[in-house]
């Protein structure tokens, strides 16, 4: 088959546009979705979603049932963080963290928990793409599967990542990461992993949803 | 002589006051946030500066490049944060990454001076920590994050445009200023500025430097 569709919804800043640009991703012919001119039937004919972390909450949000319904019909949706998620996507509850970007120099607890299992998913995200730092904590829905877990006081109290195959037709990714700004910014290389290894698991999702 | 009418300073941003803004410093009180997409709405008329913060929507800037092209030719003052991908304005240049391998490749130099900067040790914008209290260089060196203030440079400058900082030890230019008719436009090439306000540090003036130069009293 030809390659899926994957749309990549940006709200046009400087990471979002430098993301676009990036030469290790032109491979998957994502197709930019300008976020302020978004209209449903931008998304009626995509396989797939990334929703680029840091948009603008209200202009998000408006659409939120537009880019959700991909995953009803069976497509596969990623959603980067700082999006208010909590706002649009059915059934996730949210916590607000500060976020402890010194941690790696000072040793202290990043609170994160990789929950690494043989489920196929796992060959496609590090521990270096998914532990650097997040910004809250996400109570997914019933039955989503927690891939980085945090713990507080001895207990787990959410998730920073998780994906999710019963909720929908098709498969949620949700994070509280924000790899597009960080990559963007040319920050850490964990964020540029955790960004390439998303949209390398969303073609792959497309690819066997849709085949 | 009539007093000056354009004298207030505003912060253009993505949604002002939204969580994604928690914990970040407040603005110094004169620095009015707005919601970049009412930028249309805005009486420039009565804006003497305008600080673009590093989330803009680039793409829509774009297409208001009229008017902020008009803002800053009559006179106005333009401090654009971030990063560059597509520029938005007469003379601004595209930032491009710096390959650095650690602190030492992002260490910021002074090229020349400019009221935004003035009285500011560059070594207090180096390292960043949540560390409570305050820090010594030496032991920031230890617990500190360097980078913040930016891995990246502006090559070629605009005609007329002037380095003011440099990073790394080739001191590429991360920060910039130029002439556009009778206004000038800065660039800082990382994350925003007023995100350096430090008490504990010579930074501790940096939040009023850059409104008394949007205000256009300095």
């Amino acid at each position: 088959m030809s390659t899926p569709e994957i749309a990549f919804i940006h709200g046009g800043s400087g990471s979002h546009l430098t993301t676009l640009n990036e030469p290790a991703l032109q491979p998957y012919r994502l197709r930019p979705i300008y976020l302020y001119d978004l209209t449903p039937d931008d998304l009626s004919d995509v396989d797939a979603v990334i929703v680029a972390d840091r948009e603008h909450p209200k202009l998000l949000a408006q659409h939120g049932k537009t880019i959700y319904g991909v995953a009803e019909r069976g497509g596969v949706l990623a959603v980067f963080g700082q999006n208010a998620a909590e706002q649009w996507l059915p059934g996730v509850g949210w916590e607000p963290r500060p976020t402890n970007f010194w941690w790696w120099r000072t040793g202290e607890d990043n609170h994160m928990r990789l929950q690494r299992t043989d489920e196929p998913i796992w060959d496609y995200f590090s521990e270096r793409a998914m532990i650097w730092h997040h910004h809250g904590v996400l109570t997914p829905p019933e039955g989503a599967t927690t891939l980085v877990g945090v713990e507080e006081d001895g207990t787990m109290v959410g998730a920073t990542t998780y994906y999710d195959t019963v909720s929908t037709a098709g498969e949620l990714f949700v994070t509280t990461m924000d790899p597009c700004y960080h990559h963007g910014a040319a920050f850490m290389p964990g964020a540029s992993q955790l960004l390439y290894s998303t949209v390398r698991w969303v073609e792959h999702r497309a690819r066997a949803l849709s085949g | 002589m009539s007093a000056p009418t354009r004298t207030r300073a505003v912060s253009l941003l993505l949604d002002p006051g939204s969580p994604n803004s928690i914990g970040m410093p407040s603005p110094p009180a004169g620095l009015v946030e707005h919601d970049l997409y009412d930028l249309p709405e805005l009486d420039l008329g009565s804006i003497s500066g305008i600080n673009l913060a590093s989330s803009c929507d680039q793409v829509f800037l774009g297409r208001h490049r009229d008017l902020l092209e008009d803002f800053v030719r009559s006179g106005g003052r333009l401090l654009v944060n971030g990063h560059v991908a597509e520029p938005f304005l007469t003379g601004l240049v595209p930032w491009r990454r710096l390959s650095y391998k650690g602190p030492r490749d992002l260490e910021i130099t002074s090229l020349s001076p400019h009221p935004i900067w003035e009285g500011i040790d560059l070594r207090d914008v180096l390292y960043r920590t949540g560390v409570p209290g305050p820090h010594s260089f030496e032991e920031l060196e230890r617990i500190g994050v360097a980078g913040f203030y930016g891995r990246g440079y502006h090559l070629p400058l605009p005609e007329g445009g002037r380095a003011i900082n440099g990073v790394g030890p080739l001191q590429a230019p991360i920060d910039y200023t130029y002439p556009l008719g009778s206004g000038e436009v800065v660039v800082h090439g990382g994350v925003d500025l007023i995100t350096f306000v430090d008490p504990h540090r010579t930074t501790a003036r940096l939040g009023e430097n850059i409104l008394g130069w949007l205000e256009g009293t300095a």
